[in-house]
């Protein structure tokens, strides 16, 4: 018993150091960027901190909301202080407790909340999420969010760096046995708004493949249904609109549906839940609209996608204001 | 709860805790703690479903005395078909009853008679299929007097309900495995040490090849009449290494655990893909239940179509795969499939001097002999088996004929998908399971191994990462459907 107990023993140990280089390791570039304030999530949350009372409309969602709204349009436009909050892979339980954690701050008017079936499925990012998480200022909410919004799942992918990383260890791997660089495009940054000018390429298109629907997306509509609830009474209690809306997908892409599962889906959801829905692939798509070129891959907008989806969203707010 | 969650992770350092170093003085308090913990497992998913196995441990525990205290040759056939009755019952309403009915149906509405639908919301327990497989083996082994019954309750409560083997197997004979409940355990560090490395290695499977192929998989099976015929042909061949990756991987998980608690199963997968023949492939693969087959239902069949020589082994043998079929599922396409694997014995009994059994526990022993001429047959067996596999992983019988004819008249592109990563784990686990095709499991190593001490750590953290690493949407194991 003692030599099983002491391998065992020993495999805990060398797995736990193993768990701690990597987290330096993987911590690194994050750290780094926040030193030079150019972490995204640290500048975010840093405005919303420093600049309290200031924005009137906050988008929250996942990469495809901070490519898609542009704040600076829709402050011209709308004569409001913008700021788009989305971070990358957020889902519905992460828009919550953002939400939560933003409204100690701010006293929006108006909030966009961007809604696709992954924003409720089994898989997350956590180390997006926990690196949107690591600059709420109140450790009762990121408490909350680990516990009430990822249960044991979420503790042991915030306790053990390599649940944590798995997708950036994944992509390394992948970049080492492929020719393509891990890099990413220069993007520019505006109130939260990230933007590129890269084109989706003909090869890409022809990759493309069917968006989410049910069959192909693990959908968990109770969590949805949980977790929007939450939203939609914070923002009743605080007298905020609440505004969803589906950014949009390159026509290709959208076209291999036969059916279009996600949006049957939000529509119905938020019409009984008396909450203003927009589809902006098919919003006033006379005057906007999307061309494959308007995006930078398969889902997220380019600058000039962006540019239409923000307009978009001004001739919604000016509706909703009438 | 399932072997790779972390409710199975906390459960099981607990009782390995209070079994070794709180209640080992005492065996039959240890006897008592694993049951109390394999009800706690077999509860995690419906607390309903113990009063079923409590049921079943009940009325064999009383039957397996009656049949042994009973010389009355009639007396001792009455307790032994209520047993089966029993056990039957419970199996065929609970698996069967939805299955019965529709086919009833579908069968009065082929010929004109229209009849109303009637189901009921039957939930499957889990594992319902292995367990009253188990305990109907003790009764039969007790009147044939190849076993004789215990009188304690709690040590054959246990043997039933044992949580590494009760949802998806193996199932063991009580000849087997009850004597280990009934003498005192002793803790072995080497054995321990197996039983981890082989846990490991399940795990392996489990999570890096068949939770990886399973996306893949579902995509080519539930869009079979959009895929051209090269992605319909790569989609079995990936769901055969998906199933066999899924379900022995269950089991060395299964066997590992059982093995950390002192207690020794039969091997159930016998490196079966190596096989040369569909007479091989089945005393390797799934060897509790081919040989559970073999010995209860084969041999009484052929013994009762004796008289009609090879023609009634072949019906004994083709009546047996049927029934493994629905064993399987309650579908026509398992069914089917389980016929198809029957057909494929003809020219194995038609050409043997003596065709004796399907299978027997010693397929677990049966060492794998190899030349370059074997190739072809190893590769034939392959795509025979995968054939198969076409029935048993659709969801109809039309659709595993829809798919068939797809491989045939579907466009025989490149496939427009190749997943790259999807290979390299299935080479990986077959050329492991390769070079140790003479071990227990993929992951042993003894004394004279030529692994050193150092690589193989390496190897058990290069195996740790990528199940952390690789784990995909948690799928449930393919077996607990059955």
């Amino acid at each position: 018993m003692k030599s099983f107990l002491k391998k065992t023993g020993i495999l805990i140990i060398v797995f736990t150091i193993l768990n701690i280089i990597l987290n330096y390791v993987y911590e690194l570039p994050a750290k780094k960027a926040i030193k030079n304030k150019i972490h995204k999530n640290s500048l975010k949350w840093n405005d919303i901190h420093k600049n309290q009372n200031t924005y009137d409309l906050i988008t929250i969602g996942a990469s495809r909301a901070y490519r898609s709204f542009n704040p600076n349009i829709l402050d011209s436009k709308l004569n409001l202080n913008s700021y788009n909050m989305g971070t990358s892979a957020q889902d519905i339980a992460e828009s919550y407790y953002t939400l939560k954690e933003i409204l100690k701050y701010q006293k929006p008017k108006f909030v966009i909340l961007d809604l696709f079936l992954p924003s409720s499925d089994d898989k997350h990012d956590f180390y997006q999420i926990y690196s949107n998480a690591s600059f709420f200022s109140s450790n009762k909410t990121k408490y909350n969010l680990i516990i009430d919004g990822y249960g044991a799942t979420g503790v042991a992918n915030y306790c053990i760096p390599i649940l944590k990383f798995k997708n950036y260890i994944k992509k390394d791997i992948n970049s080492f046995f492929s020719n393509r660089s891990n890099s990413k495009p220069e993007t520019n940054w505006i109130k939260g708004f990230s933007y590129d000018t890269i084109t989706v390429t003909q090869k890409e298109i022809s990759n493309f493949y069917p968006i989410s629907n049910f069959e192909n997306t693990s959908f968990k509509k109770e969590r949805f249904n949980e977790f929007f609830n939450k939203i939609k009474q914070i923002t009743l209690d605080n007298n905020i609109k609440l505004i969803c809306v589906r950014t949009p997908y390159p026509p290709s892409r959208l076209a291999l549906n036969k059916i279009d599962d996600e949006n049957a889906f939000f529509r119905n959801f938020t019409k009984k839940s008396n909450i203003p829905y927009y589809d902006l692939n098919t919003f006033e798509n006379h005057k906007y609209k999307y061309i494959d070129s308007d995006f930078s891959d398969y889902h997220h907008p380019n600058y000039k996608g962006a540019q239409k989806a923000s307009w978009q969203l001004i001739e919604i707010i000016n509706k909703l204001r009438k | 709860m399932l072997f790779n969650s972390l409710d199975f992770f906390i459960f099981l350092p607990i009782v390995f805790v209070l079994y070794w170093f709180v209640l080992n003085k005492n065996l039959k308090v240890q006897n008592f703690l694993l049951l109390i913990a394999s009800y706690v497992f077999y509860g995690w998913w419906d607390v309903r479903f113990l009063s079923l196995i409590i049921l079943s441990t009940i009325i064999d525990y009383f039957i397996g005395i009656k049949i042994h205290e009973s010389n009355d040759e009639t007396k001792r056939k009455r307790w032994l078909r209520l047993s089966m009755l029993v056990n039957l019952s419970l199996l065929g309403f609970f698996k069967y009853f939805n299955f019965f009915i529709d086919s009833f149906i579908s069968a009065f509405n082929s010929i004109g008679i229209e009849m109303d639908t009637f189901t009921l919301n039957i939930i499957l327990p889990v594992g319902i299929s292995f367990y009253t497989f188990q305990t109907m083996s003790y009764s039969l082994d007790i009147n044939k007097r190849k076993l004789v019954p215990t009188k304690d309750f709690v040590a054959f409560a246990t043997f039933v309900a044992f949580f590494p083997q009760l949802v998806a197997g193996p199932i063991e004979r009580a000849s087997n495995l009850l004597p280990q409940f009934l003498r005192k355990r002793k803790f072995n560090n080497k054995f321990a040490s197996d039983g981890v490395r082989q846990i490991l290695w399940g795990l392996f499977k489990k999570i890096v090849v068949a939770d990886n192929c399973a996306p893949f998989v579902n995509s080519i099976f539930s869009n079979y009449t959009e895929e051209p015929s090269s992605m319909l042909i790569l989609g079995v061949v990936i769901f055969a290494f998906q199933i066999y990756a899924d379900f022995s991987g269950y089991t060395d998980i299964a066997i590992g655990v059982a093995k950390l608690f002192g207690f020794d199963f039969k091997k159930n997968f016998n490196f079966p893909y190596f096989s040369k023949g569909i007479s091989e492939f089945w005393k390797r693969w799934h060897i509790s239940l081919s040989s559970w087959l073999n010995d209860y239902l084969f041999t009484p069949l052929a013994v009762e179509f004796r008289n009609y020589k090879k023609r009634g082994i072949f019906l004994a043998v083709f009546l047996t795969f049927l029934i493994s079929g629905l064993w399987h599922g309650a579908g026509w396409n398992f069914v089917f499939w389980g016929g198809l694997h029957g057909l494929y014995y003809i020219p194995v009994i038609f050409s043997k001097k003596r065709f004796t059994s399907i299978s027997t526990n010693k397929g677990s022993k049966v060492k794998l002999d190899f030349s370059i001429t074997d190739i072809p047959k190893m590769v034939l067996t392959f795509f025979m088996v995968c054939l198969t596999y076409i029935f048993f992983r659709s969801a109809s019988l039309s659709d595993a004929f829809g798919y068939l004819k797809g491989i045939f008249t579907q466009i025989p592109t490149f496939p427009n998908t190749i997943p790259y990563e999807l290979f390299l784990f299935i080479i990986i686990l077959m050329a492991t399971e390769w070079f140790q095709r003479n071990k227990e499991h993929g992951l042993q190593f003894d004394d004279t191994s030529k692994v050193r001490p150092f690589f193989r750590w390496v190897i058990y953290f290069l195996l740790i990462f990528a199940i952390f690493i690789f784990q995909e949407e948690q799928q449930e194991f393919i077996y607990f459907q059955f």
